[in-house]
């Protein structure tokens, strides 16, 4: 269904986070012109890979002042789509930074100690290209909106006791549908309706396991990736689980989703730490399915990163722990 | 942020070696007298009480080069004296005995147990000496009550925090490229076979939920895992029951038997960090480890590992990548000649012989 059709090399090795690897697509309609760029972190770097007709062009940012000598570790990094724009959302050991989608230009930062003195920024997400979600050790998540032109932290949510390990939204949900999903330390998951605030909508209790990365689906449903390897699809109305998948054997490192062309179904893609990548199709109409479409291992590597390249879900790109390897596969 | 990475990771390269040092000191049948006190002079500096208060302070991890010159200390802290060369060497296997542990853990809150795997056997190793096993139980006791109780996501972020140090550091090893837990590029093989982690199932089954109803599909998830069998009576004691058996001594059963080690670039591209940056880190922790023994006629210099002799261990590596060089070692005289020539560059020399590189080192080090 999928097979390897390029390998990219990163100036610099993946490091071990859940998550770590983006995607940055851009369509030209007046000229057709298309262009991707990779993202990947290396410690206190975030790699980026672009490809602009046939030339390959390596960026490294750095959220630290340059000639910093005390680096911070960078934990995640994220393009978002915030209305027409998109921005690099960079958070390191030190705090929050929000570059240009080029990361050239630092527009706002946020120090951890801003927050409060246990918080540290983990994770991020935006909801309906408007909130800009970020994920706490201390479990609170913290909502940045541009307003006039200025990034002012809006609200902070306090409903997750434990650390918020990932998040997800969704540019545009269905009527009256979940925007956005928090999934913390204890697998716990909280749902979020976007009107002129975030407001939780429901919990869905965790089972005392990790959850390392969450998907929040256009039809609301939620996949969700644990520490131990398994997959729970969860619906977002009524907070149940629809399926419970033993998929992987070691932490689910990264999970994507895109819509097939039948619409009510849905790929969804989960890279492990136990080094396979595999295909799930589900759809929800009017009963759950599920089935395993394809799997494939990369050689003794933790896998930490998954991506669709676009929305049509042609290709997907993958990356894994110590490598400079990116894995291009591509729809036979 | 400040980390809790560092004691464990200091404790658990500690331990490997001791490891290392023991199975090195026996293969070259060093007098037992000499044997034990240079293990217990090291285990006593590694386990100082005050050295341990200061490392649980929460703070970054050393850089390579910082951690490095430490362990040089460390060694030095006995009568052995050791050349750069094989401190090199030592120090390059330490580190990959402890990315195989951080790799490999079936869970992030197994990295107590492999470290506690490492004090179980250090406390073997100095059993006759009341004093410094106190000192060991006192730094046991406090690493597991500072450890016993963190959180899945504290153990996360330690594993994360390792992983980040031990990044690009792909040295082969002999013990584990014959052991097949090693591939030739240098990484550590992922099993698709064997039992699962505790917590995790067997790959293969999806439950959905439909209403009341539930229903099982299977598919072929291209592996051969089997079912956890659950280990009862885990526990934090010492000697007591392990979730793992990651840090415990691999090297107990090799006996005399020869082990190589290989070294590449990315190894020696290290080094070239700057000293002057390690110096500013080790800082209080580096005087704690005290002033190193000033040589005596009693100290011995202890070749660990000589690269006179450079063995490709597989056809690909020595063809395709000249930097990987594998260097053996052989404890034992053989028939031919060059390794009998290597056995006698291992043997100890009279401590009356002229300064070594060991001594540079140390120099380097008192300089701070």
């Amino acid at each position: 269904m999928y097979e390897k059709v390029k390998t990219h090399i990163l100036p610099e090795s993946s490091s071990s986070l859940y998550g770590n690897l983006d995607v940055k697509y851009e369509n030209d309609g007046d000229t057709g012109h298309k262009s991707m760029t990779l993202l990947s972190i290396h410690n206190t770097n975030v790699n980026l890979l672009s490809f602009q007709s046939g030339t390959t062009v390596h960026a490294l940012i750095s959220p630290d002042n340059p000639g910093s000598k005390n680096k911070s570790n960078v934990v995640a990094a994220k393009w978002l789509q915030l209305l027409k724009e998109n921005i690099l959302v960079v958070l390191s050991h030190k705090g929050l930074v929000i570059f240009d989608s080029e990361g050239q230009l630092m527009m706002f930062s946020l120090a951890n100690s801003e927050i409060d003195e246990t918080s540290s920024c983990l994770s991020i997400a935006c909801a309906k290209s408007k909130y800009i979600c970020v994920g706490t050790s201390s479990g609170k998540v913290l909502v940045i909106c541009l307003n006039k032109n200025v990034y002012t932290v809006k609200t902070t949510l306090h409903d997750h006791t434990l650390p918020v390990m990932c998040l997800s939204g969704l540019q545009s949900s269905k009527s009256n549908g979940v925007d956005m999903v928090s999934a913390d330390d204890g697998g716990t998951i909280h749902c979020y309706k976007a009107g002129s605030d975030l407001l939780l909508s429901g919990k869905i209790p965790g089972t005392g396991v990790a959850c390392t990365s969450v998907k929040l689906v256009q039809n609301g449903m939620v996949v969700a990736g644990y520490l131990t390897g398994h997959i729970r699809i969860f619906d977002s109305s009524s907070f149940t689980l629809l399926a419970d998948i033993a998929g992987h054997v070691r932490a689910v490192s990264s999970l994507d989703a895109t819509t097939l062309e039948e619409k009510s179904s849905y790929n969804v893609i989960s890279a492990s730490e136990d080094s396979f990548l595999r295909v799930w199709k589900i759809s929800n109409q009017d009963t759950i399915q599920v089935s395993h479409e394809w799997c494939s291992s990369i050689r003794d590597t933790q896998l930490c990163g998954v991506r669709f390249c676009d929305e049509s879900g042609q290709a997907f790109v993958a990356s894994g722990y110590d490598c400079k390897e990116i894995w291009q596969f591509s729809r036979i | 942020m400040a980390s809790k990475a560092l004691p464990i990771l200091f404790y658990n390269l500690g331990g490997e070696m001791l490891y290392v040092l023991d199975q090195r000191l026996k293969a070259q049948n060093i007098a037992e007298d000499r044997s034990t006190q240079v293990i217990e002079e090291i285990v006593s500096t590694m386990f100082n009480p005050q050295l341990f208060k200061e490392m649980m302070k929460p703070q970054d991890l050393y850089s390579k080069q910082a951690m490095r010159n430490m362990f040089s200390k460390l060694v030095h802290s006995s009568i052995m004296r050791v050349n750069s060369e094989s401190m090199e060497k030592l120090y390059d296997l330490m580190v990959m005995a402890v990315k195989y542990q951080v790799t490999q853990v079936p869970d992030p809150y197994s990295l107590l147990h492999v470290t506690l795997n490492h004090l179980d056997s250090v406390l073997k190793f100095i059993e006759g000496n009341s004093a410094i096993l106190s000192k060991v139980h006192y730094v046991y006791n406090g690493l597991v009550k500072a450890y016993g109780s963190l959180s899945t996501f504290e153990y996360i972020q330690i594993r994360q925090c390792l992983l980040a140090f031990l990044q690009d550091i792909n040295n082969k090893v002999s013990i584990y490229l014959t052991g097949k837990v090693q591939n030739e590029d240098g990484r550590f093989v992922i099993k698709k076979s064997g039992e699962v982690s505790k917590g995790s199932d067997v790959p293969g089954t999806i439950q959905l939920f439909r209403g009341k109803k539930r229903e099982v599909v299977n598919f072929n998830s291209e592996t051969k895992f089997t079912p956890n069998v659950p280990i009862f009576g885990l526990s934090n004691d010492i000697g007591g029951k392990r979730s793992t058996l990651l840090g415990t001594n691999v090297y107990l059963n090799c006996g005399n038997a020869d082990y190589m080690i290989a070294t590449d670039s990315s190894a020696s591209s290290s080094m070239k960090e700057s000293h002057k940056r390690a110096k500013a880190e080790l800082g209080l922790l580096a005087q704690l480890l005290g002033s190193d023994k000033p040589t005596t006629s009693n100290d011995f210099k202890l070749q660990l590992f000589t690269n006179a002799e450079t063995v490709p261990v597989t056809p690909k590596s020595s063809n395709s990548t000249p930097t990987h060089n594998v260097i053996a070692i052989k404890a034992e005289r053989t028939g031919r000649e060059e390794l009998s020539q290597i056995v006698d560059e291992m043997t100890i020399t009279s401590a009356s012989s002229k300064t070594s590189a060991g001594e540079d080192l140390l120099s380097l080090m008192d300089s701070f």
